[in-house]
C-alpha cells in the first residue's frame, strides 16, 4: 500500500465530521400517467427522433432504409420518461466506441420498458448483473461551446432515432 | 493581482461584458425552466445535500470500499497526496505504455494539477477534446467556466482561432460550420490516440463504478477507442450507493444547462476487453478542508456551474478574473482554503445576495461561506486594508447617534455637489451608474416634523 493512501485515509479519519445521522431516502421522484407521451416529448426536445413501430422486425427494416450502411442500430434495455434517457448496456465483448463514431445512431426500445424516472431506472438496473460498460443516451450529441449557440452533432452521432416497439 | 484589477479589462469592454452577462443569464433561465418541471425539486436538492454530507462523514470507509470493488472488477487504483504526485502517476502509466499522443475529456482536477503542462514537458501530445476546452487550449488560455470553458469568447474570436490553427476559411463564423470543422479535425486525433484521460463525475463505492457525463460524446470516444483509459478523481467524488446516482443525474444537468440529463451518462465498471483502466484518487488539500467545519460543505460540489451562471459578479467580470481553477462563488470559497494569501480578494467578489446558495443542487451554503471567509482572512491579516479601515469607521459611525447624524448631513451636502469633488473610491463606483437625487431632509427631520 502506498504512502499517499495511508496518509490520506489517516487525515480523513482525523478530520471527518462526526455524528452524521443514518442515510434513509424517501421515494420522491415524479411519476407519469403515460410515460410514453412524456418520453416522446422529451426526446423531441433533446433533438432526437421517435418512431413508433409495431414490431422490432419493422424497426430493423425502417433502419436499413433510413440510415444506410453507416448507421448503427442498438438495443436499449429501458427508457426513462422524465428525460428521454435510454439505458444501453455493453456486455464485455461489445465494441464500446462504435456507436459514438456513427453519423446516425438508432435504438430499439420496448414501450413496456419505459419507466417514469431515474430512481426507477437505477433500481431496475441494479437488480441485474451490471455490464462492464453502460451508457444512458438521451439524443444526438450536442454542444453550445461556440457562443452558447446550440449545435446538434459534436463528436458523437448527429442523428438519433428511437424505435419504440 | 486582486479580483477587481483582474476584472478591469473584461469590464472595460462593456459590450462584451453585457453579452457575457446575458449569455449566462440565459443559461440560468433554462435551468429555471427545467427545474420547474420537477415538482419535487426542493426535496431532491435536500436528498443530494444529505447524501453528500453522509459521504463526507464516511469518506475514508467509502474510498476503501470503492478501491476494493474496482480491484475486483480489474480496475487499477492509485492514490496521490497532491498535484505533482498525481501528475507523476499519470505520466508513469502513460510512459509504461509508451504513449506519445493522448486525448483528454473535461476534468477540472487535471486543470488544478496542471497535468497537460507536465505531460507536454515530457514530450507527450495532449489533446483536450471537449470543444470549449479545445478552443481555449488552442488559444493557450485556461477555461473561464467549468461547464462552458470558452464562454468568455465570441464566435468571431473562435473563428479566428480556428482559421489560424485548423486552416478554416477566415470568414467562416457560422457556429455549425465551425463545430463540423472541429469534429473532422478531432476524428483523426481520436483514432491516433494511444490513451484516453477522463475526469470523474461520480464514483460509486458499493459497485466500483466511475460515471462520466458529457454532451458531446468525447469521453466516450476518448475512453472507448484507445486501449488505455485513466480516470482522475478528487476524493470527494465518491457516493455511497449505485441507487444514489439517480439523485445526482437528476440534479446535475438541470442545474448546469437546463437539460433534463446530459446526452451521455457513461458508467465504467470494468476495463474494456483487452484494455486497461486506471483510477487515480487525489487529495491535494481536500482532506484538510474536510477538517474546517465552516467550509467543508464546499466539498459536496458536483461542478454544475449553476452558482456561476447566476452570480452577478461572475456574469459581469468573467471567469478569468478569479485566477483560480474553479471560478465563481464555489471557486471563491474553495481557493482560499488552499492559498489564502493569493486568493484573499475572492470572498469579497460577491454581493452576498445568496442567489448561488439558492440554485446550488446540493445546497452548499455558498454566500455564508464567503462571508465567513471574509472574517477568517481579515483575522489572518489578509484582505484589502482600505476596506478594513472603512468598515471600522462605519462601525463607529453606526454605533453613535451623534456621529451618524453628522455623517448624514455631510453626505447630503457632498452628494448634492458635483461628482468630481468626491473621493476617488466613490468616483470609481459612479463610473457606470449614479445615485438617485438626494432627499431634501433626513428621515429623522421628517419623523420629527410629522410628530408635531
Amino acid at each position: 500500500m502506498t504512502e499517499a493512501r495511508t496518509s490520506i485515509l489517516a487525515a480523513l479519519r482525523e478530520n471527518r465530521p462526526k455524528g452524521e445521522a443514518d442515510l434513509v431516502l424517501e421515494d420522491i421522484a415524479i411519476q407519469y400517467e403515460d410515460p410514453f407521451v412524456s418520453f416522446s416529448a422529451m426526446m423531441k426536445k433533446n433533438g432526437g427522433l421517435v418512431v413508433a413501430m409495431d414490431s422490432a422486425y419493422s424497426a430493423v427494416a425502417d433502419f436499413a432504409n433510413r440510415c444506410g450502411p453507416d448507421g448503427v442500430l442498438l438495443e436499449g434495455e429501458l427508457a426513462v420518461a422524465e428525460n428521454a434517457a435510454i439505458w444501453i448496456p455493453f456486455r464485455d465483448e461489445a465494441e464500446r466506441a462504435r456507436p459514438f463514431l456513427a453519423e446516425t445512431l438508432a435504438v430499439i426500445v420496448r414501450r413496456a420498458d419505459i419507466v417514469s424516472n431515474m430512481a426507477q431506472a437505477y433500481a431496475r438496473i441494479g437488480t441485474g448483473e451490471l455490464p462492464g460498460y453502460g451508457v444512458f443516451m438521451a439524443g444526438p450529441s450536442k454542444t453550445a461551446d461556440i457562443a452558447q449557440c446550440l449545435v446538434i452533432g459534436a463528436h458523437g452521432p448527429i442523428e438519433f432515432v428511437t424505435y419504440l416497439v | 493581482m486582486k479580483h477587481p484589477e483582474a476584472a478591469a479589462g473584461f469590464v472595460a469592454d462593456s459590450a462584451k461584458s453585457s453579452w457575457h452577462d446575458q449569455a449566462l443569464w440565459g443559461v440560468r433561465t433554462k435551468r429555471d425552466a427545467a427545474v420547474s418541471a420537477i415538482p419535487e425539486w426542493e426535496e431532491l436538492r435536500e436528498q443530494g445535500a444529505r447524501i453528500k454530507a453522509w459521504s463526507l462523514a464516511h469518506l475514508d470507509d467509502l474510498l476503501v470500499q470503492f478501491e476494493a470493488q474496482c480491484q475486483q472488477n480489474g480496475i487499477v487504483v492509485h492514490w496521490a497526496a497532491d498535484g505533482p504526485e498525481h501528475n507523476r502517476i499519470v505520466h508513469g502509466i502513460l510512459a509504461k505504455h509508451r504513449v506519445k499522443k493522448l486525448v483528454k475529456s473535461k476534468s477540472m482536477l487535471t486543470e488544478e494539477c496542471r497535468l497537460n503542462e507536465h505531460l507536454e514537458a515530457q514530450g507527450m501530445e495532449v489533446i483536450d477534446t471537449d470543444l470549449g476546452e479545445r478552443i481555449v487550449q488552442l488559444r493557450h488560455e485556461p477555461p473561464s467556466h467549468i461547464v462552458l470553458p470558452a464562454i468568455h469568447l465570441q464566435k468571431e474570436e473562435i473563428a479566428e482561432t480556428f482559421h489560424k490553427t485548423m486552416g478554416t476559411p477566415a470568414d467562416m463564423t457560422d457556429e455549425t460550420e465551425l463545430t463540423r470543422a472541429a469534429r473532422k479535425d478531432f476524428r483523426e486525433r481520436f483514432l491516433q490516440a494511444e490513451a484516453g484521460v477522463t475526469g470523474v463525475n461520480f464514483a460509486v463505492a458499493d459497485k466500483g463504478i466511475v460515471v462520466v457525463c458529457t454532451n458531446e460524446g468525447n469521453a466516450d470516444l476518448g475512453a472507448g477507442l484507445p486501449r488505455l483509459h485513466i480516470a482522475c478523481m478528487g476524493i470527494e467524488k465518491i457516493i455511497p450507493k449505485f441507487d444514489h446516482l439517480s439523485v445526482f443525474t437528476r440534479l446535475l444537468a438541470r442545474s448546469a444547462t437546463g437539460q433534463p440529463i446530459t446526452v451521455y451518462t457513461i458508467h465504467f465498471h470494468k476495463p474494456k476487453p483487452g484494455g486497461e483502466m486506471h483510477v487515480v484518487i487525489v487529495d491535494n488539500g481536500r482532506s484538510a478542508l474536510l477538517g474546517r467545519k465552516d467550509f467543508r460543505r464546499s466539498l459536496g460540489c458536483i461542478r454544475c456551474g449553476a452558482c456561476m451562471n447566476t452570480c452577478p459578479i461572475y456574469r459581469r467580470s468573467g471567469g478569468h478574473s478569479y485566477m483560480a481553477t474553479v471560478p465563481g462563488p464555489i471557486g471563491s470559497t474553495l481557493a482560499p482554503s488552499k492559498d489564502p494569501k493569493t486568493h484573499d480578494s475572492l470572498p469579497f467578489a460577491s454581493t452576498l445576495c445568496g442567489s448561488c446558495t439558492d440554485v446550488c443542487p446540493v445546497k452548499i451554503d455558498l454566500h455564508q461561506q464567503l462571508l465567513a471567509w471574509r472574517g477568517e482572512l481579515v483575522k489572518m491579516g489578509y484582505g484589502d486594508r482600505k476596506k478594513i479601515r472603512s468598515m471600522k469607521l462605519a462601525g463607529k459611525v453606526l454605533s453613535s447617534p451623534t456621529l451618524y447624524k453628522l455623517a448624514g448631513i455631510g453626505a447630503r451636502i457632498a452628494l448634492r455637489g458635483p461628482r468630481f469633488v468626491l473621493p476617488s473610491e466613490a468616483k470609481k463606483w459612479l463610473t457606470n451608474r449614479d445615485l438617485p437625487p438626494v432627499p431634501e431632509e433626513s428621515f429623522r427631520a421628517r419623523y420629527r416634523r410629522h410628530q408635531k
